[in-house]
């Protein structure tokens, strides 16, 4: 493994049996990740960008052996960890943590959050009472919940959402972690104060030299954030590369319906690049290209083969039959009559 | 006369610890034809407004004061018979959550028509059905979906069932309330277009609530900004956008995280106010970047600017 990269994923995939038992309704196989692979350098930031219904929230609790996955592989720090038991995994999981979109349901209720972050610490031995307490007060006052002493014995019911976000920040980061999957940890917190916690993970990340892989469904958000940009649709990637390019010059017709379609103060009342319908129900995915149902650049093609996630140069992959040339977007821009 | 009058609306959460003062003091009209986007955080008031107009407000909470006119009639006023008459048929409504808002055991078709029922519009079960399924067809679903459950739709479809329902007497007024959280960007954008649509066909009115001051840009001819329970701005959406008066929704512009902006976000400082005690003078002051001496101590009046309502000491010194 070339040096410099923490997580190496290949093939990975994950399908979920509902129903089928006893009252339990028809049986349905829900592939939720079906077949993703990439990695992940230390100190570089994917953001893993996708509808519900895209897999992603399964694919970053899958890296984090969370979630048993059916097939693939998962390399973190050069260790197979695909198969590893829970005996083998437990050393390792402070070096690997997870914040998740809804911080109300990351804590519990009637634990002071001082302790909450204390907590993982004590739990992994890795210190005493007293000293993880230390730290707590220590990660209280980085996080900005000052005075920290105060904070210490609050409940998360006496914090707003952004300040029970920072706790739960505060709790992944007291054990020092080299990989975060920070799973839409802002869609929950209010729009002004939005920045104040993004700013507090790019802080930790390079105090830290942390990985991470920051889960949302917002592009220009993943924008802020993000070295490269991974969009998953139906269980696969299917455009990743540098977040910039991918943003300027999308080549997956999905990408660009994103893009257009973004909420943009100043793209008011902008054309978007259209496409058709809702995404499929992951139970029934269409055969070919899991897109092409709803892609206007679908081919005859497109609805018998899937593509595979191809290698267009410049470290950017696209899986599409059918890609949009270079530059697309901006002459796209020009003919309705933006430039 | 504007279609809505809003004069100096008091909407209080009646706790245990004190009054919320959720919405307190709003005044604010609206006219016939126009698209207002109602922009605030979370505590701003935005969707104690909506509820207020419905006369919808969930107990401890009541209308403590001020008036709601809608085409000449005062809706504080009416007692619920009256009001009945007028929610669903003259002011259709929708919420956030499309899952929360159906039935889950009984058919679109059943759901969407008890509305004319209610009104009196169908006289039976059937006509009922008949009259829901044209108004699915209205909102871009198919017709027969009238047999469906709601679990057999997508989100988005769930929320054009919901609009069907809320459009379907063709009220003069649609008031969103966050329609399309729960959405991606594409499905957000194809109901925003439905909404359009709509308003453009029956020639409504429409109000839409939401925190994301990008989305109510995109159509709103007036924007509305909301703080803590007040109305902070108010006036044409490429004014407010482009040259906000009010420090707070100059913050809320930079706070928005936008493909095509810059590639850095700036927040705004502090939490906001706790209503039951509300800061004194302008309730924007503990967190406002340009707060005058003034500003702790004296609540900032509404002042017209031109074209527009703003509540800020400095913007009025700007003038």
């Amino acid at each position: 493994m070339p040096a410099g990269e923490i997580l190496v994923v290949e093939g990975l995939r994950k399908y979920f049996v509902k129903g089928g038992g006893f009252l339990g309704g028809p049986r349905r196989v829900i592939k939720a990740v079906d077949g993703v692979s990439f990695t992940l350098r230390k100190g570089e930031t994917i953001g893993l960008v996708g509808e519900s219904g895209s897999g992603k929230t399964t694919t970053g609790r899958l890296v984090l052996r969370l979630l048993e996955p059916d097939a693939g592989r998962i390399l973190f720090e050069g260790v197979d960890i695909t198969h590893l038991p829970e005996s083998k995994l437990r050393p390792m999981r402070p070096r690997m943590q997870m914040i998740y979109q809804d911080p109300y349901w990351s804590l519990n209720p009637r634990k002071p959050v001082g302790e909450a972050i204390a907590e993982p610490l004590i739990v992994h031995r890795l210190a005493s009472r007293s000293e993880a307490r230390e730290r707590a007060l220590e990660l209280l006052e980085r996080v900005g919940l000052t005075p920290p002493e105060d904070f210490y014995w609050r409940i998360p019911a006496q914090l707003s959402g952004g300040q029970r976000q920072r706790v739960v920040i505060a709790r992944a980061m007291i054990l020092k972690p080299e990989l975060l999957v920070a799973d839409e940890p802002v869609s929950m917190v209010d729009v002004s104060m939005r920045a104040e916690i993004l700013r507090l993970l790019k802080d930790f990340q390079r105090e830290y030299g942390l990985a991470m892989i920051f889960i949302t469904h917002d592009l220009s958000v993943a924008r802020l954030v993000a070295d490269r940009i991974m969009v998953m649709y139906l269980g696969r990637i299917v455009e990743a590369g540098p977040a910039e390019e991918v943003l300027r010059d999308p080549r997956h017709p999905y990408t660009a319906a994103l893009i257009t379609a973004a909420p943009s103060v100043r793209r008011r009342r902008r054309r978007r690049y259209e496409i058709r319908g809702e995404i499929a129900d992951p139970s029934n995915i269409p055969p070919g290209c899991r897109f092409h149902p709803r892609c206007p650049r679908a081919t005859e093609r497109c609805s018998r083969e899937e593509p595979s996630l191809a290698d267009i140069g410049d470290g950017r992959l696209v899986a599409c039959h059918n890609p949009l040339p270079p530059g697309w977007l901006r002459e796209w821009l020009k003919t309705q009559g933006e430039s | 006369m504007a279609l809505l009058e809003i004069r100096d609306l008091r909407v209080y959460y009646y706790t245990l610890l004190g009054a919320v003062r959720a919405v307190d003091g709003v005044t604010m009209d609206v006219e016939r034809g126009e698209w207002v986007g109602v922009v605030g955080e979370s505590g701003s008031g935005k969707s104690t407004l909506a509820l207020a107009i419905m006369r919808l407000v969930p107990p401890p909470g009541r209308i403590a004061g001020g008036s709601i006119v809608f085409d000449g009639v005062d809706l504080t006023r009416l007692s619920e018979g009256e009001m009945r008459r007028i929610r669903g048929r003259r002011i259709g409504m929708v919420f956030q959550d499309p899952m929360a808002s159906l039935d889950p055991v009984r058919r679109i078709g059943d759901q969407i028509g008890d509305v004319f029922l209610e009104h009196g519009v169908a006289s039976s079960r059937e006509e009922a059905r008949r009259l829901a399924g044209e108004a699915l067809e209205m909102a871009g679903l198919p017709r027969d979906w009238v047999d469906r459950y709601p679990h057999q739709l997508s989100g988005g479809q769930r929320q054009r069932a919901l609009i069907a329902g809320a459009v379907a007497l063709k009220p003069e007024l649609l008031i969103a309330d966050e329609p399309t959280t729960a959405l991606d960007v594409i499905v957000q954008a194809k109901i925003m277009d439905l909404i359009e649509e709509l308003k453009r066909e029956l020639g409504m009115t429409v109000i839409l609530i939401t925190h994301d001051i990008s989305l109510a840009a995109e159509r709103s001819t007036r924007i509305a900004v909301m703080y803590a329970g007040k109305l902070v701005e108010y006036g044409p959406v490429d004014a407010v956008v482009e040259d906000p008066l009010h420090p707070y929704t100059r913050g809320l512009l930079e706070s928005a995280p936008d493909l095509w902006g810059e590639k850095r976000l700036r927040g705004i400082p502090g939490y906001p106010p706790d209503l039951r005690r509300p800061p004194r003078g302008c309730r924007f002051h503990p967190r406002c970047p340009v707060a005058l001496e003034k500003c702790r101590e004296e609540e900032p009046p509404l002042v017209r600017v031109g074209d527009r309502l703003v509540a800020c000491h400095r913007a009025l010194m700007r003038r």
